[in-house]
């Protein structure tokens, strides 16, 4: 991040604007950096859902690599500048974090959904955000089966369409380079390979756009209360200051770190603590293609064993899930977490309890979280190493927030009792709604 | 951008997105065009509603694929009741898991039922809260953790307390809009 940048005015409080004056890069704070330090360092690590396939290593320089020539490919056959919007549409594949890393290093504001969604709701988000572009995969794995993925972004184009956006152009990687895995013609003129236009790029290097702290980095679609999803904006300074000091304060991630969070990048947690948080940190961050118990509950903790994952993150379904199908399988496995992560929705303390005893094996940290999509990062957590676990009760709240509890009839009471209606506080990577 | 206001529940977005995955697979077992609508009007709605509609879609959703289980059995399909089967099982533990669902017995039948409401800070009492807090011990962190805790500069998360804010940051603990 620029020097020269920690300040931040207020002219409507509480909406703070920050580091104001500031500009920077999330691609570059996330790539650049470290493979200009630490070039042969893993940054992701890719698990394919089958397991009879090779795990994939992807070093900065590498990430680095792939960033500009696909950065040069959005830039220079698409015409993509600063402020443009993308909408993505793909599976938990690193293409997926080098295309929003791309677009971040050209200050094009990236909008992915989630990809098991279908074409409909994707159309209907590319109309929200407006966006011409659509950038998608033909197929992934999920529970063994090569999904055809592309036929998504034909009702995509056409749901779209019928609310007045236009897609001019999708860009289509390929599951397996030069194989084709969907049953769908490709539309000429509109739809062009990725690996196909890559190949005209190879070696090209785009310098990272310094962007405003305020500038956009992206937007993330949330179910609203109206029956319409609203899109949330995160700015690009704020937003990244926040995620990599929750990753280093909450997660406690260290560059040594093989961290793995088993969310999906479509959601919130995925950009902050998949994509953003760890690279901003430089560890090695973990992206994982298929379903945990696929084929059988003991996944998880087979490729925690082999990649020497020492930070674990993920959700109390997933946890119950893993529980349900094989509560004795993490004791087969040689793994050891030091920290563990739960996020986005409360946990019962009979599931902390093995989560911690199990999972854990006694011996892992454990960080009950809680947030939104709108906050883009912890608002409530326990300090690992330093503050007590309190199964089934997230943490207080982090450092800068402050969580007002009130019972029922909107008095103001203390910690213990009531219901968490309100937090006070400034936090940065707060976004913007839109509420259509 | 700082912000206070009044904070809602966790969003649980992922939930819907799995719900809609699965949704998909029932999509795909469907032997009717009006099964077929069904089965695309509830994955519509797990997209597009707010989460709190999700344990109905799932309710609806096992009541489909039942039909549609029972419709290939009348049938002699078994091939189809196969794939339906599966993914009924699929869906009802997913459902159970993700806590949308409830298992209740009632006159010796079984039946899932939808869960009243998503938001667990709303179901849950001030009481069980109460009691919870009171009687839930507290777990320290593990010895080998702590001691790589207490190994850190001292101070080292002073320039971030409370106390350290910068007074622009501090006014904003008690802003008049919230008393």
């Amino acid at each position: 991040m620029s020097r020269g940048t920690q300040r931040w005015i207020s002219s409507d409080p509480p909406f703070w604007k920050w580091f104001a004056g500031g500009r920077l890069n999330a691609s570059f704070n996330c790539v650049d950096w470290h493979a200009g330090a630490n070039p042969g360092k893993t940054a992701i690590i890719f698990v394919p859902e089958l397991e009879s396939d090779e795990h994939v290593h992807i070093s900065y320089a590498e990430l680095l690599r792939q960033v500009n020539e696909l950065a040069a490919v959005l830039r220079d056959c698409l015409g993509l500048k600063a402020g443009d919007r993308v909408t993505l549409h793909m599976p938990m594949v690193p293409e997926l974090a080098v295309t929003m890393l791309a677009c971040a290093r050209l200050g094009v504001i990236h909008s992915q959904v989630f990809g098991g969604f279908s074409g409909t709701a994707c159309g209907h988000r590319i109309a929200d955000s407006g966006s011409p572009i659509l950038i998608t995969m033909d197929g992934y794995y999920r529970a063994g089966q090569l999904t055809d993925h592309k036929v998504k972004a034909d009702e995509a184009v056409a749901a779209a369409s019928q609310e007045g956006q236009e897609v001019d152009k999708v860009l289509v990687w390929r599951r397996h380079p030069g194989q084709y895995a969907s049953g769908t013609p490709m539309a000429e003129g509109r739809d062009f390979f990725v690996d196909e236009l890559l190949a005209d790029h190879k070696g090209r290097v785009v310098e990272p756009v310094q962007m405003p702290a305020e500038a956009p980095l992206f937007l993330m679609y949330t179910s609203g209360t109206t029956g319409r999803p609203k899109g949330c904006v995160h700015s690009t300074g704020g937003y990244l200051a926040y995620v990599t000091g929750t990753s280093k304060y909450y997660q406690d991630i260290h560059p040594g770190d093989v961290y793995w969070c088993m969310a999906d990048i479509g959601w919130i947690t995925g950009h902050s603590y998949i994509v953003y948080g760890p690279l901003a940190l430089g560890t090695t961050t973990v992206i994982y293609e298929g379903v945990p118990n696929y084929p059988d509950g003991g996944r998880p903790w087979r490729i925690a064993e082999k990649l020497g994952v020492s930070i674990f993150h993920t959700s109390p379904t997933a946890i119950r899930r893993l529980r349900k199908v094989g509560p004795e399988e993490p004791r087969k496995y040689g793994y050891h977490f030091r920290h563990m992560t739960t996020v986005g929705e409360p946990i019962e303390p009979e599931v902390w309890r093995w989560y911690h005893s199990e999972v854990g094996k006694g011996q892992a940290v454990i960080v009950d979280t809680w947030w939104q999509t709108e906050n883009g990062g912890f608002l409530c957590s326990t300090l690992p190493a330093l503050q007590p676990m309190k199964p089934g009760s997230c943490g207080p709240g982090v450092l800068g927030v402050y969580p007002v509890i009130y019972d029922e009839d909107g008095t103001e009471v203390p910690a213990g009792s009531g219901i968490l209606r309100r937090a006070r506080g400034t936090w940065s990577a707060a976004g913007q709604s839109w509420l259509r | 951008m700082g912000s206070s206001g009044t904070v809602p529940g966790m969003t649980r977005q992922y939930v819907a997105g799995e719900l809609s995955a699965l949704l998909a697979h029932v999509q795909a077992v469907t032997t009717t065009e009006e099964a077929g609508q069904d089965a695309w009007s509830l994955r519509h709605a797990a997209e597009t509603e707010p989460i709190q509609v999700l344990p109905w879609v799932t309710v609806q959703a096992l009541a489909l694929t039942e039909w549609l289980c029972r419709d290939s059995l009348n049938r002699g399909d078994t091939a189809a009741f196969t794939r339906q089967a599966a993914v009924c099982a699929e869906l009802h533990e997913f459902g159970v898991c993700a806590g949308l669902i409830v298992i209740v017995q009632r006159e010796d039948k079984v039946m899932a039922e939808g869960q009243e409401s998503q938001d667990s800070g709303a179901r849950v009492s001030e009481a069980q809260i109460a009691v919870h807090w009171r009687e839930e011990q507290t777990c320290p962190p593990p010895p080998g953790v702590r001691r790589a805790g207490q190994r850190g500069r001292p101070g080292h998360l002073r320039p971030v307390q409370r106390g350290a804010l910068p007074r622009l940051l501090r006014r904003v603990r008690r802003p008049a809009h919230l008393g």
